[in-house]
């Protein structure tokens, strides 16, 4: 059984002081997070580091499970030494189970400890150290008290046969000797596997052996532990040559290759279009940039070696980008240490903006229906306007479109995800939509951006209460309001015209950046509406492709092709001439 | 550093795999470290170099794949051709200012083989003895003047 389990209580110390939130604890915590923490020292600790964990009673060792890896940090050089003290406090039956960090007593010295096994890896690999001599005795018999299979990949050593030092043991110690690249010593996780000694009393046998069948009730225990003290497979970068030899299985398992980078070979992040349509990473072509740069050459596309254009440079490929988003959220905690731009906190706005991304033709419909049933629509679309026109004041004066953006994103997604949401937990939602944006929001906001929503904000938090009071219907419009509603301001025939004319534009704005966005592309928007300049029909609604002009106006296709046709190339909104090699497609 | 040891990770297994004709790996020389390989090379047949053997040693710095290999002639048999000097340097664009990140230690191999192949006359080049004399150890560190742009 595992001797190491929480539910047993073992005091683990440690000699070294340890880095902030890897504590020695960590490793008996109940908490399965806390515990798949483990444990780190402080950085400027050098080997040896002794770890000695405590039982509360004399145990026979059968097998002790190591894994030495933590982050990129491996503990290589490792010993195990035992100690077996005449008499011990059993803290199970005596007293309570205090902290599980034992004050050691003051006799307590190494001098005292045998060492029975030692072990030096040469790379990361799980640690285990067997003792061949142990047969298990009543009632610690059949499957429940065999520790789990070993992965193949472990790295075995046994334990010397030194009777006492082996089948009565108090202390355990762990002494970390060596570390990869002089780096911190670390232990993700130390279980001890075995079974009370023979000379423990009865009473105290019987005691464990309860606790290890409540532990077995839940049949999840055994799995949790298994799954905890396998090492971590999805090791990939091996550092010895020898490994890779072994291969292709070895290292990144599972990756498809169209999501590697095709020069580094690494998990994209942020994958980039070449003009010779090959995808790599946005950091590859930075590295390569500047190594072309020494030789004094421009960018250039590393396959074909042609220098980028205006018209042929790297684009985004967000289509490539979401399906490895989407392959890292849902195998991501089995890749370990891949470079991403999805992470913990951002999850739940990639998330947000998959489904606001979906939800967008629903959004626009529940908008339409939405409408007529609110009571003060045409209070609600006072309050817009005017909200509007705060949003084109602070985009005039700010004049830079990406701060103006995020803000519209993450009232954008408010936006949707309110909607689809009932209708008084919409309310809620958007009453919290000020308070919590920027936490929602991309990751990079700024604190301009809070500050604007404030100011926003500050005309209707006044009366806010009063309207509550008074009606919720009235409340919810006049919050909502506050939230660039822009699609069903559209279709509002009551605007009034200058209120409109701007509305539009800003709106098609918004849209355009707010997609942008989303597909982490980087469109400068300028005055671009997301409308076709010539035939004004937007994007959304004819669900015709559009294309970028030189002058960044957007034409669709048919309109495009219509002016091809007549050999008049000039753009419709700013008269400027182009040519058809400089037209881009723009995917919204 | 994790980035270089997987690309050529891939390199190795790739070359392993499927390697281009007349070309092997030394397996003994990756093991002890892969940042340096040895890579056995046949002379293609028929061209002037068939039936000879060369050795080519591969170092590939931390920048790589950004930064080209450093590559050369080791071994007893450094062939004679005018690109390649007596101490095993090659002149060979790729390896220097034309290297190209999308480049692999197989398109090198297979750039030194076509280069050995379309010699017309074996004989050294014309400032061997010089150059010889006086380069680094690294050939990337000479700058290199290509007198020939039929290769």
């Amino acid at each position: 059984m595992d001797l190491s389990h929480p539910a047993l209580h073992p005091r683990i110390h440690c000699d070294k002081v340890s880095a902030d939130g890897y504590d020695i604890t960590n490793l008996v915590s109940a908490d399965l997070r806390v515990r798949a923490r483990g444990f780190r020292a402080e950085y400027f600790i050098k080997p040896p580091v002794n770890v000695i964990l405590s039982f509360p009673f004399h145990i026979h060792i059968h097998r002790i499970d190591i894994d030495p890896c933590v982050g990129s940090n491996v503990s290589l050089g490792l010993q195990i030494l035992t100690h077996s003290a005449t008499s011990i406090e059993n803290w199970l039956v005596d007293s309570k189970p205090g902290s599980t960090c034992a004050s050691l007593n003051s006799t307590f010295n190494p001098e005292t400890f045998n060492l029975v096994g030692k072990a030096f890896l040469e790379e990361r690999k799980f640690l285990c150290f067997k003792n061949n001599r142990y047969s298990p005795r009543r009632p610690f018999v059949g499957k429940d008290f065999t520790p789990g299979t070993l992965d193949g990949n472990a790295y075995i050593s046994n334990l010397w046969q030194k009777s006492p030092a082996l089948s009565r043991v108090s202390h355990l110690m762990v002494r970390i000797v060596r570390t990869q690249n002089a780096s911190i010593p670390v232990l993700r996780s130390v279980r001890v596997y075995g079974q009370p000694s023979a000379t423990c009393d009865k009473e105290v046998i019987s005691l464990v052996y309860q606790i290890s069948q409540s532990l077995k009730s839940p049949p999840n225990e055994s799995t949790t532990i298994s799954v905890q003290s396998p090492p971590s497979k999805e090791e990939k970068v091996q550092d010895t040559a020898r490994t890779l030899l072994k291969g292709p299985s070895e290292e990144s398992p599972g990756i498809p290759l169209e999501y590697l980078d095709e020069i580094t070979h690494e998990l994209m992040a942020l994958p980039m279009m070449l003009p010779s349509g090959h995808s790599v990473d946005q950091s590859t072509l930075d590295k390569h940039s500047q190594s072309e740069e020494v030789w004094g050459r421009p960018p250039s596309d590393p396959f074909t070696g042609v220098p980028y254009t205006r018209s042929s440079h790297p684009i985004p490929n967000t289509a490539l980008k979401v399906r490895i988003d989407k392959f890292l959220l849902q195998e991501g905690k089995h890749l370990g240490n891949v470079g991403r731009t999805v992470g913990r906190r951002t999850r739940s706005t990639a998330h947000t903006l998959a489904t606001a991304n979906q939800n967008t033709s629903h959004t626009e419909t529940a908008h339409i229906q939405q409408a007529p049933s609110t009571s003060n629509a045409v209070l609600s679309s006072a309050q817009v306007s005017k909200c509007h026109i705060n949003i084109s004041n602070s985009a005039s004066t700010s004049n830079h479109a990406p701060k103006v953006s995020e803000l519209d994103t993450s009232q954008c997604i408010k936006d949707s995800s309110g909607q689809s949401e009932n209708k008084a937990k919409r309310y809620s939602n958007v009453h919290a939509c000020a308070e919590t944006s920027d936490l929602r929001g991309p990751c990079r906001k700024r604190p301009k951006v809070t500050q604007d929503i404030q100011t926003k904000c500050k005309p209707y938090s006044g009366s806010h209460e009063e309207a509550l009071s008074q009606s919720l219907d009235a409340a919810l419009a006049r919050t909502l309001g506050s939230i660039p509603a822009f699609k069903r301001r559209r279709k509002e025939p009551t605007l009034g015209q200058v209120a409109a004319s701007s509305l539009v534009n800003e709106d098609n704005n918004k849209l355009h950046i707010n997609k942008g966005i989303h597909g982490n592309m980087t469109v400068t928007a300028g005055a671009t509406g997301s409308s076709c300049c010539k035939c004004s029909s937007p994007a959304a609604q004819n669900s015709c492709n559009l294309l970028q002009l030189p002058c960044l106006h957007l034409m669709c296709r048919r309109c495009l092709l219509q002016v091809q046709q007549d050999r008049v190339l000039i753009c419709t909104l700013c008269q400027k001439t182009f040519q058809t090699g400089d037209v881009v497609n723009v995917h919204l | 550093m994790a980035s270089m040891q997987k690309r050529l990770q891939k390199e190795l297994l790739a070359l392993q795999k499927d390697p281009p004709p007349g070309v092997r790996v030394d397996e003994a020389s990756v093991t002890k470290s892969l940042s340096t390989w040895q890579v056995d090379m046949d002379g293609a047949p028929g061209t002037l170099f068939e039936g000879e053997k060369f050795q080519l040693l591969f170092k590939f710095g931390p920048r790589y794949p950004f930064d080209s290999p450093q590559v050369v002639f080791t071994g007893p048999n450094i062939p004679v051709h005018p690109h390649v000097y007596s101490n095993g340097h090659i002149c060979l664009s790729i390896l220097t200012e034309d290297w190209s990140p999308a480049l692999s230690v197989q398109s090198v191999c297979l750039s030194i083989i076509s280069m050995l192949s379309s010699c017309k006359e074996k004989k050294r080049p014309p400032d061997n003895n010089f150059y010889v004399r006086t380069c680094s150890k690294n050939p990337k560190k000479t700058k290199w003047w290509y007198h020939d742009d039929s290769v």
